[in-house]
């Protein structure tokens, strides 16, 4: 049976004559034109759907695991910030005691630098195996490359934490009034659309209980970007 | 290789997830320190992890941690040597793993009309595709505006090799990825329905149109 993808390997030598500038786009055009003809596979839409969903997979996780870092990260700064004021710091030790497990199975188990081969041989199999085994990066896992997808993890995670009241806008990558006109993500805005009254309610509850010592526990919570690329809170001691 | 590496995957991730099921509530309060003076191992740049000392215990939470062991232990290494090794293509596979999910949970057995509910695991993955495209966050997140509907974009077609820091987020994490089938382009209309499907072979450097309607 004739392939459609070894008439794209020949007829793009082919076109290379034509100049690379145009290859790509000549070569989907004869083949749009081939397929006219012949038809399209529902099983090739199927077998590129499936390649897109595990990718789809391996994008969320990646995600996923940098909202468990700026969860480590708010929790403990919560925590910090609120030292002298027992009603909210109450509520926020029990997030400060257990997220940091989280933050720590990220590193363990999902995303891990991209190791060399010296340090294979000479770090032991502890490393090694965690390494090999790291869902996301390692080369039993998605095998991503460990140091490149930290870097961009890390300027999302900047833009996370410096502009928080625009999480969503910042996420979705189309406009979101075009993709609530497609009934795309309908029924998580609903729950979404929760949120703000939900956080209004809680500091304004904080606030009533102790306005001074909520007035220095925001005092002290303050988010930082040391620089391009490195991320720190930092503290204001009183 | 593909099938032995998504069952890890999937093995691995429900096993991580099975500890987001376990909260350790009400630990005994120890300090989550930030300035622990110690040099300790960084998952992102600048973010250090918390000395084991700092970690508290988990507390065992009975109920849940029942339920979570029921569907590791029922379901996994029913499905695992069924799917190990075998072609993407067979879609045998993914049911028996959904039977095996089904069994181990006893569901079926729970629900008057089990059989008409739509399980995932059906093979229909361009459906599958749509559906968790409209439906789930981190997924949606990924679609880009093209025209009138929206493209799950992972390259630039007139320069599948380029890197670009201005793309988006997703076709930049999609960049991480070495192997091939990776790249991926999907053209859906305004009713998310699939338009055209645009492959870029890294091994060759080809982009191959695989499905387009006009």
């Amino acid at each position: 049976m004739f392939k459609i993808r070894s008439f794209c390997f020949h007829s793009a030598h082919l076109l290379t004559l034509y100049g690379a500038s145009n290859l790509q786009e000549n070569t989907g055009l004869l083949i749009t034109k081939l397929n006219k003809l012949l038809g399209w596979k529902s099983e090739e839409v199927d077998k590129w759907a499936s390649s897109a969903l595990y990718i789809l997979g391996y994008y969320a996780s990646c995600v996923h695991a940098n909202m468990h870092v700026l969860h480590y990260l708010m929790t403990a700064a919560l925590d910090e910030s609120s030292k002298e004021f027992d009603a909210m710091n109450e509520w926020a030790s029990f997030y400060a005691t257990n997220i940091p497990n989280k933050y720590g199975q990220v590193g363990d188990l999902l995303i891990r630098k991209q190791p060399e081969l010296t340090e294979l041989l000479i770090q032991g199999n502890e490393g090694t195996v965690k390494d090999t085994y790291a869902i996301l990066t390692g080369s039993s896992g998605f095998g991503a490359n460990g140091d490149k997808l930290r870097l961009i993890l890390t300027k999302l995670l900047n833009v996370w934490t410096t502009d928080p009241t625009n999480y969503i806008d910042n996420m979705l990558q189309a406009p979101k009034e075009k993709l609530m006109k497609a009934g795309i993500l309908t029924e998580f805005m609903k729950h979404h659309d929760l949120v703000p009254d939900y956080a209004r309610d809680v500091t304004e509850a904080l606030k009533n209980t102790d306005e001074d010592k909520f007035g220095i526990a925001e005092d002290r919570l303050k988010v930082s970007n040391c620089n391009e690329l490195a991320f720190a809170f930092v503290f204001c001691r009183p | 290789m593909r099938l032995q590496t998504s069952t890890l995957i999937l093995a691995a991730a429900i096993s991580s997830s099975a500890t987001a099921f376990a909260p350790s509530a009400l630990a005994p309060r120890q300090a989550t320190r930030l300035d622990a003076g110690t040099p300790m191992p960084q998952v992102l740049p600048g973010v250090d992890v918390p000395s084991p000392a700092d970690i508290p215990e988990v507390i065992s939470w009975p109920f849940t941690f029942q339920r979570v062991q029921l569907f590791l232990g029922g379901s996994i290494p029913g499905s695992a040597n069924v799917m190990l090794g075998q072609p993407k293509s067979n879609k045998g596979t993914t049911i028996v793993a959904q039977t095996a999910l089904l069994a181990s949970q006893k569901i079926a057995t729970q629900i008057p009309n089990a059989s008409e509910y739509k399980f995932f695991g059906n093979g229909n993955h361009s459906k599958n595709l749509q559906y968790l495209l409209k439906t789930n966050p981190f997924m949606a997140a990924a679609l880009t505006e093209n025209g009138s509907g929206f493209e799950l974009r992972s390259f630039d077609t007139r320069d599948p090799h380029a890197e670009d820091p201005s793309a988006s987020l997703y076709r930049q994490i999609v960049s991480c990825l070495g192997g091939a089938d990776h790249r991926v382009n999907i053209r859906f209309d305004a009713d998310m329905s699939i338009r055209e499907i645009r492959v870029y072979e890294v091994r060759t450097h080809y982009t191959h149109l695989i499905f387009c309607s006009k």
